[in-house]
């Protein structure tokens, strides 16, 4: 039976063992404590585990640290990037940020059609769902007055949401934009994601893509990497849309975005060339401004096709990478990844 | 059989299992090189050996069991040094992170908003030593502070994030949604 200050000195060894020198006299009574008491064996564990989650999701945002995202801008003023804010506390918020990727996977055993797992300076009408972080989410409409919203549903479809938006949720891999813009990452598995809007519907093909709906049922597509099928409920045309496109929707048809003139380009994109890693998309957000700008990072090397290209911070790419290829080589060959410490 | 569909079921489940396979050989190897090896070889043995593993099983002990074996044959190969835990340790943490595989998990989830609730000097400090992975000496000089005082502090954070979650745990615990 350990003494009751037990946890503080096992906390004070973690610690040690952490951060600091850790001796073998630490290690033989980090030991004693952890065998000889099984309240202390799970703080051990729970400790090393909150240790390690904050180690291995903080390292996968070192990947695009906000600041840098900012300052690959163009040069050229643009209205668009000028909506960009200076993030504040932009170190915090990259922590949390990286925190918010966590929870990509969806668990099976949870009944919820999808998480909210991140707000960026959201504000929320009155919604018929939780608003929360970490709420779990069940059919019904949210609705983001300004900031950006990140759900994850079931299927493991990421959707960030830019307000003033309204966004139904309607099944664990599918929802309804009634007004507002979205753009959605969806994984493999994840295939056939629907957005419904109020002319058409959009079928996800494994892709990046970003929608936006008017409140007079008028939207836009533009696919960011993959391929998205569209179709509309009036004309029944349906369209298929490839990395890059884009498509307008109107109640009647679909047309051609229109450029620079005219409706405002909801989507911006750069292409720097220099950066070291593969093709990450990035969203981010004029957060309350109401105009969403998303950066589309790119280099000219594509992500590679066998199954040997994950690395811990890639990884959620890698899925995306499809098709892994038949070879028998190891999906993670050692010497992948390695953080620099 | 390794068609395209095995290695994207692997893919999958490793994805879902990863990180608490990587905490888990951490209880164990906490040396963060040390462990990351580790865990990139038992990622190569579980591929190799994907084809015993039974779908619809558990993958994540399943997978733990096969990192278990990779950290004694780790241990086997290398200098042993006094620092290293015994193998009785081993075992019994092992065991315990099995036990609570599942609330290890939710406390992973309930994680994130505590970290948002956290001051932002705290978060600071955590960006740096987990970022960017910083050693206390490389942070007491960007952040121009004693090391001691960065140790203190980390130590803390350390300590309020983990009573956060525990305190969130017992909420959803004692009110389900």
């Amino acid at each position: 039976m350990n003494p009751p200050d037990s946890p503080a000195e096992l906390r004070v060894l973690c610690d040690r063992l952490l951060d600091g020198d850790f001796s073998p006299e630490d290690r033989a009574r980090l030991e004693a404590l952890v065998l000889g008491d099984v309240a202390l064996r799970r703080l051990y564990v729970e400790i090393m585990h909150q240790h390690a989650a904050l180690r291995q999701n903080a390292s996968r945002l070192g990947e695009v640290p906000l600041s840098e995202v900012l300052q690959m801008l163009p040069d050229e003023p643009s209205a668009k990037v000028k909506r960009f804010p200076r993030w504040p506390l932009q170190l915090a918020a990259a922590v949390v940020l990286g925190l918010g990727v966590w929870w990509l996977v969806p668990h099976p055993a949870e009944k919820p059609l999808a998480t909210l797992v991140e707000t960026n300076g959201a504000r929320w009408d009155n919604s018929s769902l939780p608003t929360v972080p970490g709420s779990p989410l069940r059919a019904g409409r949210l609705r983001l007055e300004s900031g950006v919203a990140r759900l994850v549903f079931q299927s493991g479809a990421e959707v960030s949401l830019e307000g003033p938006a309204e966004l139904e949720i309607q099944g664990p891999n599918a929802c309804f934009l009634h007004t507002g813009a979205l753009t959605a990452h969806v994984p493999v598995q994840a295939h056939g994601f629907v957005v419904g809007t109020a002319h058409a519907q959009l079928i996800d093909h494994g892709t990046d893509f970003g929608i936006s709906a008017d409140p007079g049922g008028r939207g836009q597509v533009q696919v960011l990497k993959g391929e998205v099928e569209l179709r509309h409920d009036r004309s029944g045309e349906t369209r298929l849309l490839q990395t890059h496109e884009s498509a307008a929707i109107t109640p009647d048809r679909f047309t051609q975005v229109r450029g620079s003139e005219g409706e405002p380009d909801r989507y911006a994109f750069v292409r720097p060339n220099s950066a070291p890693h593969p093709s990450t998309i990035t969203l981010t957000t004029a957060g309350g401004a109401g105009d969403a700008a998303y950066i589309v990072r790119r280099t000219a090397r594509s992500i590679s096709r066998t199954p040997c290209c994950w690395s811990k911070t890639r990884r959620r790419k890698a899925i995306a990478a499809r098709p892994i290829s038949a070879s028998t080589s190891p999906p993670c060959a050692t010497g992948t990844w390695r953080k620099p410490r | 059989m390794s068609s395209p569909d095995r290695a994207e079921e692997f893919v999958f489940l490793l994805a879902r299992h990863e990180r608490l396979l990587g905490a888990y050989v951490m209880t164990m190897v906490p040396h963060p090189q040390d462990a990351d090896d580790i865990l990139q070889e038992a990622k190569v043995v579980m591929w190799r050996s994907f084809a015993k593993f039974e779908p619809g099983t558990n993958f994540g002990a399943w997978a733990r069991k096969v990192a278990f074996h990779q950290v004694l044959a780790y241990r086997k190969r290398k200098h042993r040094d006094r620092l290293d835990f015994s193998e009785d340790f081993l075992r019994t943490v092992s065991d315990e992170v099995e036990q609570s595989a599942d609330q290890l998990e939710q406390r992973e989830r309930l994680l994130h908003d505590c970290v948002a609730k956290l001051p932002p000097e705290h978060r600071d400090a955590l960006h740096l030593r987990y970022q960017e992975g910083l050693s206390l000496e490389d942070m007491a000089a960007r952040l121009e502070r004693t090391v001691g005082a960065l140790y203190r502090l980390l130590s803390r954070v350390r300590h309020v994030l983990h009573e956060c979650v525990s305190k969130n745990l017992n909420r959803s615990e004692n009110e389900p949604a």
